[in-house]
């Protein structure tokens, strides 16, 4: 698993014997940087961001709100809201392909709702109201010159697939005739009907009750496993990246803490922030462990690492440089000053 | 059964000013030959067979149609000082709990005791002084406050209903109330869309907490919050509790939350309570099929991802269409022929835990 850094950069394409280009990576973000521009100031949003997804991976995106997540989410399929929000640096390949330097329209053909499709957070809020579920799955074939029953026999299986049987009239019902889990289900048939082979899930599961979420869960397991579809999976809550992502980064406030693979994160555990985060889970010890302190106002990021002022091992040097990504593993990646002193120790 | 009017009447007979309800027998009575009927335990809460249905009317002429059995026959039991954590999917019933147990939804059938009175079918100007011990947070706080008013009007304004103070006496406690939940004192002169989402939790707690009640009923107190803050917030009211030695009915459906929180916990389902006992216990040793699937549901670290056949498809049925028998038996992993004929009642299996299934 390679990862890409500012210091190591990693090129997507290579060239085989042959001299053709093939790809390692299906997503790879680099040094991503974005600002929105306000009448308060400039708000540092993201701060070069790194990041690589493979064909077929889970990668949970893990902070709390106002670390980015879901600008980060945004700007993959370039949607960050302009003039407001500025892409100022970076960028991000797809199939090799830099999104950001794309045309709109090629854009709106090719990625978009094509091949990188999204799963919002608030299924009701997302569909429209005044369509039945129906009209608004076959809108999304419309392009694809299918016939009315193929569109059909395709929405009703893939909806089999999801466990909900469609002869039951749900095509010809409205959203707010569904629950939340039935309606976050049609979202997920929406966003695989296009066949993608990215999908950013944006807290799908905050919603819904546990038992809902775990079937959810389970679902985006099985997708993953059977149409070897990748997925972004944003979310808060680190028991749930547990349980879908094979790979887990830690953002706060704009720049990535941490990056490991999932078994790996939870047992070597390096960042002092993925730490605080593990401890705030609620535990059968019943003792309640918090974080202390807030997430700054990014208008006035923090200088040097960006988590110092609620860190209790920060000294001097986490206040004023930035610290630098570095692998402590295969794959398990930090960015903590602490961890790059005890890394030069060793031989 | 008595009609609500009449029972009132009844009690408001007692001489000694605490009111008994002879005929429910609920609380166990001590005679002391001066002061005449004194009540022991202190049971803070006490609901009876509560139940609470919503009629469903359709066509033209708005024909009565069915009943939403929201609440089915709730029998509750809250001590001084206890955290009592409600469980259940949406749909169970836990809100219309909560709104029952305050007097919002005048009970279709059954009883509430608080503090040994009969709170249920009282009248509106009767209930007032009731409602300023019962507080109740609401699941969204941010919605709860007027968005045109400052911080300082709208935790100033229980008192101005409840209670006589002038002005500055007003601020004075509004200041101290801030301050306990953590909130700077100038932060009273701010608009609700000025606070961060764990802050509008705080300053409904405040609200709240200017009337010194006795038992407060959280809806959700944490939902759509970070686990950071999440943590904070759980906290605070694990100290609060402490300090001001309240009574908690806390709703939620994260149970590692309620766990975390609670002593007593009661797992709703469908409008009915089917297990109810100690948290430890409950969460060691779950009976009831359905509170297995709560516990085997929630999403853990430690625990590898779940597999298709510990999960019960489905979810929870139609309130208006309860199934017969008990009413878990549809997505009861083995149900019993008895489950889908006999509705199981709620007993005690030890003294700390009772369940509602047919297999105990």
């Amino acid at each position: 698993m390679v990862f890409a850094t500012s210091s190591t950069r990693v090129f997507v394409c290579r060239e085989n014997r042959a001299g053709e280009q093939f790809l390692t990576k299906l997503l790879e973000v680099s040094d991503l940087t974005v600002n929105f521009n306000t009448e308060r100031g400039t708000i540092y949003a993201l701060d070069r961001i790194n990041l690589a997804l493979d064909t077929g991976e889970v990668l949970a995106l893990v902070g709390e709100s106002g670390s980015g997540k879901t600008t980060l989410g945004r700007a993959i399929l370039n949607i960050i809201p302009s003039p407001a929000g500025e892409i100022k640096e970076g960028r991000i390949l797809f199939q090799g392909k830099n999104i950001l330097e794309m045309e709109e329209s090629e854009c709106n053909l090719l990625v978009r709702g094509k091949t990188i499709t999204l799963i919002p957070q608030d299924p009701f809020g997302s569909a429209n109201p005044l369509f039945t579920i129906g009209t608004q799955l076959k809108d999304l074939l419309k392009a694809s010159g299918l016939h009315e029953k193929e569109m059909k026999e395709r929405i009703t299986t893939l909806l089999s697939q999801l466990q909900l049987p469609a002869d039951t009239g749900l095509l010809r019902k409205y959203p707010h005739e569904l629950s939340g889990g039935q309606l976050q289900r049609v979202m997920i048939a929406a966003s695989l009907l296009p066949n993608p082979s990215l999908i950013i899930a944006d807290e799908p599961t905050t919603s819904l009750d546990v038992t809902v979420e775990a079937q959810i869960l389970l679902l985006l397991r099985r997708l993953v496993k059977e149409r070897q579809v990748s997925v972004l999976y944003i979310t808060h809550n680190l028991a749930v990246a547990s349980q879908v992502s094979h790979r887990i980064t830690v953002l706060y406030a704009g720049q990535v803490m941490e990056s490991a693979p999932t078994n790996l994160f939870f047992k070597k555990t390096a960042h002092p922030y993925s730490k605080k985060l593990l401890q705030c889970l609620p535990n059968s010890k019943g003792e309640i462990r918090d974080i202390g302190g807030s997430v700054p106002s990014l208008i006035h990021p923090p200088e040097g690492c960006r988590f110092h002022p609620r860190c209790e091992e920060a000294h001097t040097r986490c206040r004023q440089e930035k610290p630098k990504m570095i692998e402590l593993e295969l794959g398990h990646w930090v960015s903590c000053h602490d961890q790059t002193r005890k890394k030069g120790r060793e031989p | 059964m008595i009609k609500p009017e009449k029972r009132e009447e009844n009690l408001n007979l007692e001489p000694s000013g605490t009111t008994l309800c002879k005929a429910s027998g609920i609380f166990r009575v001590l005679r002391s030959h001066k002061k005449g009927i004194e009540i022991v335990e202190n049971v803070i809460l006490r609901t009876e067979n509560l139940k609470k249905y919503f009629p469903v009317k359709k066509t033209l002429l708005r024909r009565h149609v069915h009943w939403i059995k929201a609440l089915d026959g709730v029998d509750l039991e809250l001590r001084e000082g206890q955290i009592l954590g409600v469980v259940g999917e949406s749909g169970s019933g836990k809100t219309t709990l909560a709104k029952t147990i305050l007097g919002i939804y005048q009970p279709s059938e059954g009883t509430v005791f608080f503090k040994g009175d009969l709170i249920s079918h009282l009248s509106p100007k009767r209930m007032k002084s009731i409602r300023r011990e019962i507080q109740y947070v609401y699941q969204n706080p941010g919605a709860s406050f007027d968005p045109w008013w400052k911080v300082e009007r709208s935790l100033g304004e229980p008192l101005k209903i409840h209670e006589n103070l002038s002005n500055p006496e007003i601020e004075k406690r509004v200041k101290g109330v801030v301050k306990s939940v953590g909130l700077e004192q100038d932060h009273i002169f701010r608009y609700p869309h000025e606070f961060s989402g764990g802050q509008q939790r705080r300053l409904a707690l405040a609200r709240i907490l200017v009337l010194n009640p006795s038992l407060i009923i959280f809806d959700e107190p944490t939902s759509g919050l970070d686990v950071s803050i999440q943590a904070t917030i759980l906290k605070l009211l694990k100290k609060l509790r402490n300090d001001l030695g309240l009574t908690y009915i806390f709703i939620s459906h994260d149970l590692e939350v309620v766990r975390m929180m609670s002593n007593q916990i009661a797992v709703m389902y469908l409008g009915a309570v089917v297990e109810h006992g100690s948290t430890e216990k409950v969460f060691m040793d779950p009976k009831h099929p359905y509170t297995q699937l709560l516990l085997a549901a929630a999403p853990k670290i430690e625990r590898p991802p779940l597999e298709e056949d510990v999960l019960i498809q489905g979810t929870v049925p139609d309130p208006a269409h309860i199934p017969s028998g008990c009413r878990f038996w549809p997505r009861c992993p083995a149900p019993f022929e008895i489950c889908k004929t006999e509705i199981p009642l709620l007993k005690p299996i030890d003294n700390s835990q009772k369940v509602s299934c047919h297999k105990y």
